[in-house]
């Protein structure tokens, strides 16, 4: 009877340790995920990307600080382009619609695909929203971004400048 | 006695692990961050309320997290 009080309180105590979230860390490879494009049946994947450097960002239309982000991320991206720079955003909301709704508003012209199952989220180990990641062109995130204020962008654009000029 | 109180941390540690309590995920915040959770129903005047606060009493603080639960205000 001992052993059995024993061995259900160490199940228990395994049980509510086993819920902490693993983040990825920095020069790991940025783990491999196929999604469906929020405005269409196909799907994108990262490997579709290799070769340019690529900021995944996952955000929601809830989510104030998309709101500045984004406006910021599509003048970006317009001007970056053409570099081997994209964009990729993960859109984590409930709602379909209310993603759609945000995209009236803030219209993107980037790659946007939809991570309905949070199954990428957890594995990419998200803690705020937005998280962004910047990956090189081999596939390896170099920079982990949490949140997004309007001063932000400097450094982004710093950062994604540097990962172009490598080879 | 011994095996009392080794029944209690047994039953003590199942409660503990089958509380409703459960972490919400970053993502699930959708519904927290709508501006009628705010704990504040007037987030005017709640900004007022503190900034008075604030000049008498010369501290501020305390008052919350922005933003609903998005982590990242």
């Amino acid at each position: 009877m001992k052993r059995l009080i024993l061995k259900i309180a160490i199940l228990a105590a395994t049980i509510s340790l086993s819920c902490s979230v693993q983040a990825l860390e920095l020069n790991s490879a940025a783990p491999e995920f196929s999604l469906p494009k929020l405005a269409s049946t196909q799907r994108g994947s990262l490997s579709e990307y290799r070769g340019k450097v690529v900021y995944l960002d996952y955000w929601a239309s809830w989510c104030a600080p998309c709101r500045t982000s984004f406006s910021l991320l599509e003048k970006f991206y317009q001007a970056k382009k053409g570099e081997g720079f994209t964009i990729v955003a993960i859109n984590m909301d409930e709602d379909i619609e209310a993603a759609q709704r945000f995209l009236q508003l803030y219209p993107a012209s980037f790659d946007i695909l939809r991570d309905a199952d949070a199954k990428w989220a957890d594995t990419y180990g998200i803690e705020t929203m937005p998280t962004s990641f910047i990956i090189d062109k081999k596939g390896v995130i170099r920079h982990i971004h949490n949140g997004f204020v309007k001063d932000d962008m400097a450094d982004i654009e710093k950062i994604v400048t540097q990962l172009l000029a490598e080879k | 006695m011994k095996n009392l109180s080794l029944k209690i941390i047994g039953i003590l540690t199942v409660l503990v692990s089958l509380s409703a309590c459960t972490p919400v995920k970053p993502w699930e915040r959708g519904n927290l961050a709508l501006p009628q959770m705010a704990l504040e129903t007037d987030a005017h005047e709640a900004a007022l309320r503190i900034h008075a606060f604030h000049s008498k009493e010369g501290s501020s603080g305390g008052y919350g997290g922005g933003g609903g639960g998005c982590g990242c205000n």
